[in-house]
């Protein structure tokens, strides 16, 4: 069996705790770096990748994500401060999806926030703002560290992964609700589970060291197999995001600590994660928001263009008015066309006809509904109104 | 336990609900000029000062069974007019001792007067630098004009930089419009000396290395720069923009010390009917949301507000106060990159009788702002052993003798020296015998002027920059709280979202000397203060 990280991945990437066991079940060598680490494009075609989420069972490597452990007595306080929404709601043993800004209300990233214990938190998103997230803990009684690298994570998804957790010795398993957590402990194998959702039914996390990834990694394919578990690359991964309409870095939005122009980094509110924003509790970046929110924003679309040939950064067009942009693109062989997130600057006159401007020409589009990530647990419910806190 | 501001009772406790008080924190100038001019305004105004006593860093103290002087600043150099008659100030009770001290510039053998009168400044250059005599009078001209052109930009409120263009256009035209009348010649000196070294403006003027190491002293005083770094000339312009006669140029010590100045500013303030509570320290500044809820004392007790002025650092302001957590990222980010690095020790001593000038043996020092430092090159080399953590053998020092003209000083025949020495540095702790070694570099900087100063002394007391940060809460040590360059003043002091009196946070005004336009005893940032939260409440 070839070594596929050897045929094709430079190696000035980095690899995630689990490439040794996947690399070789990959029928090509192609690769996508994520985070600086290179993952599996794919593992075997498109379509077979896109049935097994739709309905077996699958997963794919995310140990690339960046992740940070926030300790301390403070840690609460901190995430609390620099998170959109009030972490410290947040129970033992859940998770929430959440946005960090910058002072100006921009997105920085979209991160999660999982609650290990009382005092002890992990943070993950696609974005490394280990450095933006020290600067703001510098005046608080916390403890820093990142795991990026440290942590293998794997994403299951597909209507059979219940049974498979049943195997692994889940006591929850998808009995989980959205967002909530378990410890998972078999023999030599320990891992935390976290049920994502509800956006994106039977979605699982799995959280494991570094150290013990490869026999995990091993454990769970050798389980796997009663349940038909395949790997699915990060194309096929993407496709289901897009499908799903979750907006990500560098895709829907430019980081705001890494933008290079202010223009390209939007607020929450500008690219379908005001969902995300509790506007009732004090966060840094809250008042630029609060002005924010009243702005008028592009609106966020799911659409369908005909065609293998939508990509990121294609016109929208009405007629012959430019109306949007599209921020993401995939295809998606069960539907023979291709599913795209974008933004409308401005409304389709009635009866014109939407279309995505390609290097070959006008593609027709059609709006699917609109888009905004995943709240990892129950729709988040604003209003209250927060006191000093101390 | 959360502080909610239901929670908040104003003082006095129960009954009728009366307006709640304009909390001020610091009984310093500037917090007693905001008292004041709040008070005058019909409001109610309590100041709480951490202290025993008024003042702050304008202090007068009585040292033990001696004469009452002043404990920090030791003459008013900055303190505008229009402070001065809008207060009343002499119907309060200021008077000086002496309103127009020349600066008398010093090293062995020589001794130049600078007069107020720029006539006979000019005849006793002339003395000693014929060719500088002429050009000091056009360097005076030049000053005054700058003064007249940047007064109304100094004593009005700066614009606010709102993150964006229409804010930053704004910010232009105000600055237009508030640059008095200047002729184009003059607008392109100004534009270019503002951020230029004091030395390389002087070293267009004067050849004589005395005159300009004298003059360069005013640049470099309070900042920790030497007149060969950029925006001291600034620095020098705001010591030379003193007017306390009324007369630009001069100034004066108040009969009494400092400690009279800050007497006649809380004289304004309760006049109107503004409170004082002393040994009353700030531990919390509560905040509901986005806006301030009152303060907590460090003995428990919570006073509610809807508006706090803070004459602290902005730093203490809102991290220490208010919590990081309550204001932005990138703003905590912001004040916590502020410097504020003092690097000026203050003396005081007790001295038998008067000393000699070396150039006068055969009468008592007189009357007099009196600078040693010698030439440019003198300050450069005050500065290096500062950068790394080390005092000059040879401090460039300004001193007065307060008691020449202040009886009140003198005690059983002896007198009072107050001096400020270059550059102290600010070092984490300070020990008795580092304090003395100061004082006694600054001993025998003095005695190479004043031959007979050492035998004389019979007492000396130091302040070093760490001590004046934990008597005073001076971050730093700092007169000014931020050293005083382009890039810190006007729209942008102490900082562009901290500007204009105003932070993040409804209700928190700032006040301190980090505000625009400085600090020195001016009186200004306070009155700006309290003229930003009149018209911010409309009730100018």
């Amino acid at each position: 069996m070839t070594d596929m990280w050897h045929a094709g991945a430079p190696q000035f990437w980095r690899r995630s705790p689990v490439t040794s066991v996947l690399a070789p079940l990959m029928g090509q060598a192609r690769w996508r770096v994520c985070g600086g680490v290179g993952v599996p494009a794919a593992f075997s075609s498109r379509g077979e990748e896109e049935a097994s989420l739709r309905t077996g069972a699958a997963f794919t490597d995310r140990s690339w994500l960046s992740t940070y452990l926030v300790s301390g007595a403070e840690a609460a306080r901190l995430l609390d401060r620099v998170q959109t929404r009030d972490v410290s709601q947040l129970q033992v043993g859940h998770s929430m999806r959440t946005a960090a800004v910058d002072d100006e209300g921009r997105l920085i990233d979209l991160c999660t926030v999982y609650r290990l214990e009382e005092d002890v938190f992990q943070l993950a998103g696609e974005v490394a703002i280990g450095a933006w997230l020290a600067r703001a803990a510098a005046h608080f009684a916390v403890a820093l560290e990142e795991t990026t690298g440290s942590l293998a994570c794997l994403q299951l998804v597909g209507p059979a992964i219940g049974a498979l957790l049943d195997a692994l010795g889940a006591a929850q398993g998808d009995r989980l609700a959205a967002g909530a957590m378990e410890l998972v402990e078999d023999g030599s194998l320990a891992f935390h589970l976290c049920r994502r959702g509800p956006g994106t039914p039977d979605a699982y996390e799995m959280w494991f060291s570094a150290v013990t990834a490869e026999h995990a990694m091993r454990r769970l394919l050798a389980l796997g197999e009663t349940v038909g578990l395949r790997p699915v690359g990060a194309d096929a991964f993407e496709a289901l995001r897009i499908a799903t309409g979750q907006p990500r870095a560098f895709a829907e939005f430019e980081p705001a600590i890494l933008a290079r122009e202010r223009a390209h980094a939007r607020t929450p509110f500008a690219c379908g994660a005001g969902g995300l924003v509790d506007l009732d509790k004090p966060f840094s970046g809250r008042r630029a928001l609060l002005a924010a929110a009243r702005a008028p924003a592009p609106r966020p679309v799911r659409l369908a263009i005909e065609g293998f040939a939508a990509a990121r950064g294609q016109s929208l067009r009405a007629g012959a008015s430019l109306v949007g942009v599209l921020t993401s693109a995939a295809v998606s062989p069960s539907r023979g066309a291709s599913l795209a997130l974008g933004f409308l600057d401005a409304e389709p006159a009635p009866g014109a006809a939407l279309e995505a401007v390609g290097a070959a020409g006008p593609m027709r589009a059609r709006i699917l509904g609109a888009f905004e990530p995943d709240p990892g647990g129950p729709k988040p419910r604003f209003g209250r109104r927060h006191g000093d806190g101390g | 336990m959360a502080l909610e501001r239901s929670d908040l009772t104003p003082p006095g406790g129960g009954g009728e609900p009366a307006e709640r008080p304009v909390l001020v924190i610091g009984a310093g100038i500037n917090g007693l000029a905001s008292a004041a001019y709040l008070a005058r305004a019909g409001r109610r105004v309590l100041v709480l000062e951490g202290r025993n006593r008024l003042g702050g860093m304008a202090a007068s103290v009585r040292l033990d069974d001696g004469p009452v002087v002043s404990e920090c600043a030791h003459l008013v150099t900055a303190l505008h007019p229009d402070v001065m008659s809008e207060l009343g100030l002499y119907r309060h009770g200021l008077r000086f001792s002496h309103r127009r001290l020349p600066t008398m510039l010093l090293k062995p053998g020589t001794t130049l007067a600078l007069s107020e009168d720029p006539w006979e400044a000019e005849a006793a250059i002339a003395e000693i630098a014929p060719g500088d005599a002429r050009a000091y009078r056009r360097f005076l001209e030049l000053v005054r004009r700058f003064h007249e052109a940047l007064d109304p930009l100094i004593a009005n409120p700066p614009a606010r930089l709102g993150g964006d263009e229409a804010a930053l256009n704004e910010a232009a035209h105000l600055l237009g419009a508030r640059i008095g009348r200047v002729s184009e010649r003059d607008f392109a000196a100004l534009a270019t000396m503002l951020a230029a070294p004091v030395a390389e403006v002087l070293d267009g003027y004067f050849a004589s290395p005395f005159l300009k190491g004298g003059l360069a002293f005013d640049g470099v005083i309070g900042a920790f720069a030497a007149p060969s770094w950029n925006g001291t000339f600034l620095s020098f312009l705001q010591r030379r923009f003193a007017s306390v006669s009324g007369r630009w140029g001069a100034c004066g010590h108040p009969a009494g010390g400092l400690g009279a100045l800050a007497d006649a500013f809380w004289n304004a303030a309760r006049a109107n009917g503004a409170e004082l509570r002393l040994n009353a320290r700030v531990s919390r500044i509560a905040v509901d949301g986005d806006r301030v809820a009152g303060v907590v004392l460090t003995t428990g007790e919570e006073i509610a507000a809807d508006i706090v002025v803070s004459t602290l650092h902005p730093h203490a302001t809102f991290l220490e106060l208010v919590g990081a957590r309550h204001v932005d990222v990138g703003f905590a980010e912001d004040l916590a990159h502020l410097e504020s690095r003092g690097s000026v020790a203050r003396l005081t001593f007790v001295i038998e009788g008067l000393p000699r000038l070396g150039t006068h043996q055969d009468e008592p020092a007189p009357a007099g702002r009196f600078v040693i430092a010698p030439d440019l090159g003198y300050l450069e080399r005050a500065l290096t052993p500062a950068k790394f953590g080390a005092t000059p053998a040879e401090p460039a020092v300004e001193f007065a003798i307060p008691s020449v003209h202040d009886a009140s000083m003198q005690h059983e025949g002896r007198h009072i020296v107050t001096a400020l020495a270059l550059h102290a540095p600010l070092r984490a702790a300070e020990t008795d015998e580092t304090r003395a070694a100061f004082a006694d570099a600054v001993t025998q900087t003095i005695t190479r002027v004043m031959p007979d100063f050492r035998r004389r002394v019979r007492r000396a007391e130091v302040l070093m920059p760490r001590d004046i940060e934990e008597r005073f809460g001076a971050r730093g040590g700092h007169w000014h709280h931020i050293d005083l360059v382009p890039d810190q003043a006007w729209c942008l002091r102490p900082h562009a979202r901290a500007a204009a009196y105003r932070g993040p946070l409804d209700g928190l005004y700032l006040a301190g000397a980090s505000s625009h336009p400085w600090g020195g005893v001016s009186g200004l940032p306070g009155r700006g203060a309290a003229f930003a939260i009149l018209k911010d409440r409309g009730w100018g």
